[in-house]
């Protein structure tokens, strides 16, 4: 029992995570050691609840200040994938049929298999670490990793893509099918499309990651 | 020191000020709460280690790792002292404050507090 109000009492794990990636390595050790002393003070005087408040408030604002120095490669990547976000978004409603451009099965038979894929071509290590260096969570790394990573992005990505194609010319076999009943055509058809569109923006996704692993690892030899 | 070289901000002086009246226990934790304590500044870590990192790179003070506590998780203290040129730059910046100060009387128009 003490020993897990020990470790309720402890500076939250998380906000020392988001620090540990934010703030430059040289005042890692400093920060959080400074932070926690203050904590265990805030404890003291005040309640837990309260000091827990206090810790998050400061690493966030301390790790967002240095954010954009330490980490902009990966800001700029979140970046350009909220806009790419966006402006699919925007072309949906601009097109006044927003709702017709979520189907669930069609994001089913895309994503999973992709992501298995992606595992079964190379392994739960690559996959793990090729997310961590997107991050920008797992520096210096020597250059068979960065490969691995980008293998990790490729798989992926092609996968989706294939993905797609292959179930919308099931789509088109199906339909091929009933041409006798013409009234469904047009929704059928555009769900059809829909696997494909959502398997080249998984593609498009990967290939920008592809190429920020290639940056990174161009920039560490 | 060249005659173009720009004044100390506010919040430099605050800081570089701080280091010299905690002289050897000067670290973040310290020098926060005495910036709270005395002029009620409640800033943030980050805040205060960007200022303190470009003041260092300016070359008015300097910084060593210090000893490892169990109060801090088992992590060092980063002290930091303010070196001669750190020193000047302070007197030069109050003198011009002073100068500034100077024949100036501030009329209690206006003034509510």
């Amino acid at each position: 029992m003490k020993n897990l109000s020990q470790a309720y009492s402890q500076p939250p794990k998380a906000a020392n995570k988001f620090l540990t990636w934010a703030l430059p390595d040289n005042i890692v050790e400093p920060v959080l050691g400074d932070l926690s002393e203050e904590y265990y003070q805030q404890v003291a005087n005040n309640s837990l609840l309260k000091a827990k408040l206090w810790y998050w408030r400061q690493a966030l604002k301390s790790g967002f200040q240095f954010v954009l120095k330490t980490q902009r490669g990966f800001v700029m990547f979140v970046f350009s994938i909220i806009l790419f976000l966006a402006l699919t978004f925007m072309a949906m409603l601009l097109g006044d049929a927003f709702d017709f451009f979520f189907d669930i099965q069609s994001l089913l038979i895309v994503f999973p298999p992709a992501i298995a894929f992606a595992y079964a071509a190379t392994s739960k290590a690559d996959v793990t670490n090729a997310f961590s260096l997107l991050l920008g969570s797992n520096s210096e790394q020597n250059e068979q990793t960065y490969r691995s990573a980008k293998r990790v992005f490729s798989v992926l990505g092609n996968s989706g893509f294939a993905l797609g194609v292959f179930m919308t010319l099931i789509g088109w076999v199906a339909m091929g099918s009933n041409m006798e009943d013409m009234t469904h055509f047009g929704t059928a058809f555009a769900i059809s499309i829909l696997a494909l569109i959502y398997g080249i923006a998984l593609k498009m996704v990967c290939y920008v990651a592809e190429q920020k692993i290639q940056t990174l690892s161009e920039l560490q030899s | 020191m060249a005659e173009k070289e720009k004044f100390l901000g506010e919040f430099e002086q605050f800081l570089l000020l701080s280091i010299l009246k905690l002289g050897d226990n000067a670290y973040g934790s310290t020098i926060r709460q005495l910036l709270a304590d005395t002029i009620q500044r409640d800033v943030t870590i980050g805040a205060l280690y960007t200022t303190l990192e470009r003041l260092e790179k300016k070359g008015l003070l300097e910084s060593k790792m210090g000893e490892v506590t169990p109060e801090r998780g088992g992590r060092a203290k980063k002290y930091f002292k303010v070196n001669a040129k750190g020193q000047h730059a302070l007197k030069r910046s109050k003198q011009a404050l002073t100068a500034m100060w100077d024949n100036v009387a501030l009329s209690h128009q206006g003034y509510n507090s």
